[in-house]
């Protein structure tokens, strides 16, 4: 039997036993590599091995780097498309899903999520076919309606490397997006709406002055979840592109421009600098995104 | 796919026997004018170890200066299995150069004397470097059932272990008061508004001083806690009432027993959202195992999937069919899962 001393210690101390395995690996795995990439910021290494203090000289390299910026231009653009192309539409699916007459609503709901559950990687895949020169899907497509000859090389031209992209992510996602907005729309309160037809408002005014508002919240989360996302983006363009930037550096991200500088060339140090350039633009994007909306909120 | 890589995958080979050795024919040439030579040196060596038809191979590609694409396997293989002897590489070929670092690091571990199981690994990884996308194609065999015994092995492990510290610091979080509760709260806040790549290079150096470089460990031990499960759990236990837990007490359980009869059951739910979620993250990952892992026995779905890609680009069945079989088993678990893994996902999101 349990001894009633060992029962008193364990009931003490069970919060932190039960936390501590959290404690642990965090502490091993974020908090220590947090505290070594400031340091490492400052040296040129190649790879784990050797390395030389710099100074601020990564910081410099950084700014004067004009890959660093088409990586941040790209994934800017990338990132734009998503909220102001790719959520819109996830709205609009999520309000026709959510109409009263709508049959066999969770089919279509697992319809347009289940790309989600593919992952980037095997999206990727699948968009190369469809992409391709001469028999792609897409190509054939477009040749079958004779809007374009049938031999354009989608992943090949820098300029239509990005449209590609953006398609392919708004195919996988859109549906995604869409689960949070359903959801949000499906808990605004009938109350309001029968309140609003009372007074007169058409189904638009309905939509403006009580559906949007209703779901703020939720829109704002997604938003800042999709940005956040967008400039965490790397398996797509890395594996549509053949494992590289593609066309004059058409695809390039900030991430996978970290992956090149530390894991291709193997400084370390380098990629320290664009991970924490990528985390406090992101960081300072999401408090902006937060705040804007806060403002909103107390005009309305 | 051609020079990506080069600048850290240089190949071991080719600083053995060249220095500036990246294509196959270069390597060839080396091999066969070192090795009739007896130049002493790692070249003679690898060259007196090939069987007659390898040599005859070697020195074919050495003349003609090219070598056709589906040649490349064969070559590969015949000078794999020509290699798989104990004293082919010596440290001392090595001291010196400027290594990529996990080739450095297969090195340290070789130590003095290199046993033969070893030294297989090294040429393996070795020749895998030079021709990255005819990895472990035997012919047109491609080890998918492997890829998908690793990834299912490496997906698993990780939930599993997920799953049971996330949902015990969860308990903690949403039964106990206890010092420092708030502080670890606002400090997993903290790190899912950070975006993991900021770590990615300080990480990659400290499971390489660990040794945990090309090995399932590398993939496995830093991910054991989801800071977003333990949020959910915590969620899902918050509703839990407390009269349950001191019912459980008064019977003399102890606080693990608790989480483990109690809280574990009640929350049921959550454990299929969270393992569907985790399972999906753990399967899909790319980026992470991309730099772990070398050997091609190792590699998992997406890693093995992105060199296929590499050499059948051009063959879209073989391609389809090997991402078939790679979402299956995710889309099976949906299935089994999806109105948990639906209100999971949304939980936080909507009632927050």
């Amino acid at each position: 039997m349990l001894g009633s001393a060992y029962y008193r210690w364990q009931h003490k101390y069970a919060p932190y036993l039960f936390t501590a395995p959290f404690l642990l690996t965090f502490a091993v795995f974020a908090l220590y590599p947090m505290a070594k990439s400031l340091v490492l910021a400052f040296y040129i290494t190649s790879g784990p091995k050797s390395q030389v203090f710099v100074g601020l000289d990564n910081f410099a390299f950084m700014l004067r780097d004009p890959n660093f910026y088409v990586a941040v231009k790209n994934t800017a653009v990338f990132a734009l498309f998503s909220v102001f192309l790719q959520l819109p539409l996830s709205l609009g699916l999520a309000v026709l899903l959510n109409a009263k007459f709508l049959k066999l609503r969770n089919a279509f709901r697992f319809g347009f999520f289940s790309p989600y559950l593919l992952g980037q990687v095997f999206v990727a895949v699948l968009f190369s076919v469809i992409f391709a020169p001469r028999l792609g899907l897409l190509n054939r497509a477009l040749a079958a309606v004779a809007l374009m000859p049938s031999n354009t090389d989608w992943l090949g031209d820098p300029d239509r490397v990005m449209p590609a992209l953006v398609l392919t992510a708004l195919w996988m996602y859109v549906g995604f997006n869409m689960i949070y907005f359903l959801a949000a729309l499906q808990a605004v309160d009938k109350d309001l709406y029968d309140a609003a037809a009372v007074d007169g408002a058409g189904p638009f005014q309905r939509f403006v002055h009580v559906t949007l508002p209703s779901i703020k919240p939720v829109a704002v989360f997604v938003v800042v979840l999709s940005t956040i996302g967008s400039f965490q983006l790397f398996e797509l363009p890395y594996l549509m592109l053949r494992n590289g930037p593609g066309p004059e550096q058409a695809g390039l991200t900030v991430v996978m421009y970290l992956y090149q500088k530390g894991f291709e060339a193997g400084d370390l140090g380098y990629a320290s600098v664009v991970g924490w350039s990528l985390a406090l633009g992101v960081l300072g994007i999401s408090l902006l995104q937060m705040r804007l909306a806060g403002t909103w909120k107390r005009e309305t | 796919m051609k020079a990506r890589k080069l600048l850290i995958q240089i190949p071991l080979y080719a600083v053995l026997l060249a220095g500036e050795v990246r294509d196959w024919p270069a390597l060839c040439r080396k091999l066969a004018e070192d090795g009739r030579a007896g130049r002493p040196g790692p070249a003679a060596r690898v060259w007196d170890r090939l069987p007659p038809d390898a040599r005859e191979k070697v020195a074919a590609v050495a003349r003609s200066g090219k070598i056709a694409p589906e040649e490349e396997h064969p070559l590969m293989a015949a000078l794999n299995d020509g290699l798989r002897v104990p004293d082919l590489f010596h440290k001392a070929d090595v001291e010196g150069l400027p290594l990529a670092e996990h080739v450095r690091g297969l090195v340290d571990r070789l130590g003095a004397g290199i046993e033969a199981g070893d030294a297989h690994r090294l040429n393996r990884a070795v020749l895998e470097l030079i021709v990255p996308n005819t990895v472990a194609l035997a012919g047109r065999g491609i080890p998918f059932g492997r890829y998908m015994m690793n990834s299912l092995f490496v997906a698993g492990t990780s939930v599993l272990i997920q799953m049971f510290f996330s949902s015990l610091g969860g308990f903690a979080l949403a039964k106990y008061f206890f010092r420092g509760k708030k502080l670890i709260m606002m400090v997993m806040l903290g790190t899912m508004m950070i975006p993991g790549q900021v770590m990615l290079a300080p990480l990659y150096e400290l499971i390489f001083t660990m040794g945990f470089m090309d090995s399932f460990l590398g993939l496995i031990v830093p991910g054991m806690v989801s800071v977003f499960g333990m949020f959910l759990f915590r969620q899902s236990m918050l509703q839990m009432p407390d009269e349950l837990l001191e019912a459980g007490r008064m019977d003399g359980c102890t606080e693990f027993g608790l989480y483990w009869h109690i809280a574990l059951p009640v929350s049921r739910p959550m454990i299929g959202a969270f393992c569907l979620v985790s399972f999906m993250g753990n399967w899909n990952s790319f980026l992470w195992p991309q730099i772990i892992l070398h050997t091609s026995d190792l590699f998992t779905i997406p890693i093995g999937l992105n060199q296929m890609v590499g050499t059948y680009s051009q063959e879209y069945g073989v391609m389809m069919a090997g991402t078939l079989l790679a979402i299956l088993p995710v889309m099976i678990l949906f299935f089994i899962l999806q109105r948990e893994f639906i209100s999971g996902l949304t939980a936080g999101a909507v009632k927050g």
